[in-house]
């Protein structure tokens, strides 16, 4: 116990010390914490953008679906699918689709383009398209005759609201799928490739028009709490008979888009690793130096009989203190710095925005404010403070009293 | 002396050639006797096309009117929702007249190898740039028996500049009728790619013909394509601007 109380006063005997060294702490935790945020929202932007708003985190296909996506892989639609779906607890929402390619045209121009039929109801859910329109309505119900195509889309077929597309295709079992209809509304996405190649049906209409009635391609599912995915998926894979369907998670639906994630998060923690070695240079030096500066009292110490051991404890204290200190305003600052970009994300602009829009991501930064991500940090940061501490405390231990008195 | 050798090595080509010619029309004129068959000048149909596919089949019905090799014409009559669909064959281009989005597409170059409403069958199947008769260079290999029928095995192989992508045909075509009873198309090296086969030999408007005409792919397990012939007649009288674009949203 005394020995802690003389640590306390021995931070406090001179504050300007204590302030440098806590304070490079602090910067220490804030500069890794902020950079291992923003990466993480980023990564999170990329998911929200592919995943949470159009694919789903789980997907239920046929099974072969996902090897070979084509029509005549679909699915037919059945009650009980439906209610072993909903048996689990985490389940938010359940998103029919039926899914496919056709050519689209209007007047003198033509434009390959993706069919995506939708729940009317259910689509509010996920892709949100009535949130997203630009021009005209949303689809009344699921057998109305009407498509809501990408903003650029029709700009590219040079459309106006109410004129006719002629979609022409192939549908299940290689029939003929060839429709007309008015052009409802427009939607505009963040992904530019879907603003300039998708079109959306009402489901009962596409499944007209792919000779496909009551087949769907997927069946895609939002969650209540993504990250119990993995818990979710295994249940309803459990529960459906593999042979006849294949439940994926997004990591296993777009592997490339997890892999990105994972080569871009290694860079980063190489960036991390050179910002911890700088960081630990740098609090080894303060601590160097605290210690220089006190050579003197610590000979006096020895001198009148302390212990090296209690010197040792001492100093030890003092540094966790101060790096207990450093690591809790790191967070504190932080998290504000985090949050508020988080509401309020940068938004890019120029080469940068393009660059990023090719990765079809929106072009914004946005930063996470996981909890784990500032913990980790201020963890990583004080063991670091700790781990540069032991030498310059083993050096004043062994300090020679006669020696440190005279220098 | 150089003069008369040349004579002399020339006379001999033409003599060796003259023999090989001598076999080798005996063989297209069979060829020849057997495309007349089924073809006819012109020729008016109504035809069953039935897609086997491992897990599912479908019918499509359809009526057909040809005039020589150059023009066709194919109206499909069921299913239902696929009533009216026309497709128009002139010298190698097809349109595809559609009536429910009101639209006349011509089949661009990079959709003629695809399948022809999802058969076995190529949109460039239906062109049939290439004529069994005039492109290849024919020879009998032998006689066999096929169902009954006495045949002559006719290997077809196709000529230097013919607009062909088999490496060589062979031919069955039966010694009393003429009928073209299977064809085997082989690629080029030599692999057997499909074979067609015609059944159900019947008369029909005073022509005997196979009326049932069976596509199967060799490399797809339990695939054909079957066409059966309800009713054909040849020689119509019809003209050639019964083949037109305008014609196509007329016909019924």
């Amino acid at each position: 116990m005394l020995s802690i109380k003389l640590a306390w006063r021995n931070i406090w005997r001179n504050k300007r010390r204590t302030i440098i060294t806590t304070l490079s702490i602090v910067v220490a935790v804030f500069l890794s914490a902020i950079t291992r945020s923003s990466q993480e929202g980023q990564y999170d932007n990329m998911l929200e953008n592919t995943v949470g708003t159009f694919s789903g985190y789980i997907q239920i296909h046929k099974q072969g679906y996902q090897d070979n996506p084509t029509l005549n892989n679909s699915l037919a639609i059945n009650d009980s699918l439906y209610e072993v779906i909903k048996s689990d607890k985490n389940i938010r929402s359940i998103i029919p689709r039926i899914e496919s390619y056709a050519l689209v045209a209007t007047g003198q121009q033509s434009r390959p383009a993706m069919i995506m039929g939708i729940d009317v109801e259910a689509e509010q859910e996920l892709s949100q398209p009535q949130t997203k329109l630009q021009k005209g309505n949303y689809f009344s119900s699921n057998s109305e005759k009407g498509a809501i195509i990408g903003e650029k889309l029709r700009q590219r077929l040079n459309a106006q609201i109410g004129d006719s597309l002629v979609l022409i295709g192939q549908g299940y079992h290689s029939m003929n799928a060839t429709g007309l209809y008015p052009i409802k509304g427009t939607v505009s996405f963040s992904n530019p490739e879907m603003n300039s190649s998708l079109v959306y049906l009402p489901l009962k209409t596409a499944q007209y028009l792919f000779s496909a009635q009551d087949r769907l391609t997927s069946i895609a599912i939002k969650l209540k709490t993504p990250t119990q995915l993995n818990a979710t998926a295994k249940y309803l894979k459990s529960r459906l008979p593999t042979n006849d369907y294949e439940v994926l998670t997004w990591q296993k639906m777009m592997p490339e888009l997890k892999q990105a994630i994972e080569v871009d998060r290694g860079g980063g923690i190489i960036i991390l690793l050179v910002l911890y070695m700088v960081v630990g240079f740098g609090i080894l030096g303060t601590v160097l130096m605290m210690i220089a500066e006190r050579s003197y009292e610590f000979g006096v110490m020895l001198s009148v009989g302390t212990p090296r051991t209690t010197i040792a404890k001492i100093l030890s204290f003092e540094i966790l203190l101060m790096s207990l200190m450093g690591a809790g305003f790191g967070i504190l600052f932080s998290i504000p710095v985090a949050w508020y970009f988080n509401v309020n994300p940068i938004d890019l602009s120029g080469a940068m925005a393009s660059a990023v829009e090719q990765y079809n991501m929106a072009p914004i930064l946005e930063f996470s404010t996981d909890p784990e991500i500032f913990t980790s940090q201020a963890l990583i940061v004080f063991f670091i403070t700790l781990l540069f501490s032991i030498i310059p405390i083993l050096k004043a231990a062994n300090l020679n009293p006669i020696d440190a008195m005279r220098s | 002396m150089q003069a008369i050798k040349k004579y002399c090595l020339a006379t001999i080509l033409f003599l060796f050639s003259c023999t090989f010619i001598i076999q080798a029309q005996n063989a297209t004129d069979i060829v020849k006797k057997a495309d007349k068959k089924i073809r006819g000048e012109s020729s008016r149909a109504k035809i069953t096309m039935k897609i086997i596919r491992p897990t599912w089949q479908r019918e499509v019905s359809m009526k057909a009117w040809s005039l020589g090799t150059e023009y066709s014409l194919i109206l499909v009559t069921a299913p239902a929702r696929d009533q009216g669909t026309a497709y128009l064959k002139r010298d190698n281009e097809i349109w595809n007249w559609l009536p429910n989005i009101n639209r006349t597409i011509k089949m661009p170059p990079s959709m003629m190898s695809q399948s022809w409403m999802g058969s076995d069958f190529s949109n460039n199947d239906l062109v049939e740039e290439s004529s069994i008769v005039t492109d290849y260079n024919h020879t009998i290999a032998g006689d066999s028996t096929l169902s009954d029928y006495e045949c002559y095995r006719i290997i077809m192989s196709p000529k230097p500049q013919a607009p062909v992508v088999w490496g060589k045909l062979i031919s069955f075509i039966s010694k009393q009728e003429y009928l073209q009873l299977r064809t085997e198309f082989y690629n080029e090296d030599g692999k057997l790619i499909k074979v067609m086969e015609g059944s159900q030999i019947e008369n029909m408007n005073g022509r005997t013909i196979p009326t049932k005409m069976e596509m199967i792919p060799m490399d797809k397990k339990n695939q054909k394509t079957v066409l059966l012939y309800e009713d054909i007649a040849f020689n119509i009288d019809i003209a050639e601007r019964f083949f037109s674009i305008q014609n196509l949203k007329n016909l019924d």
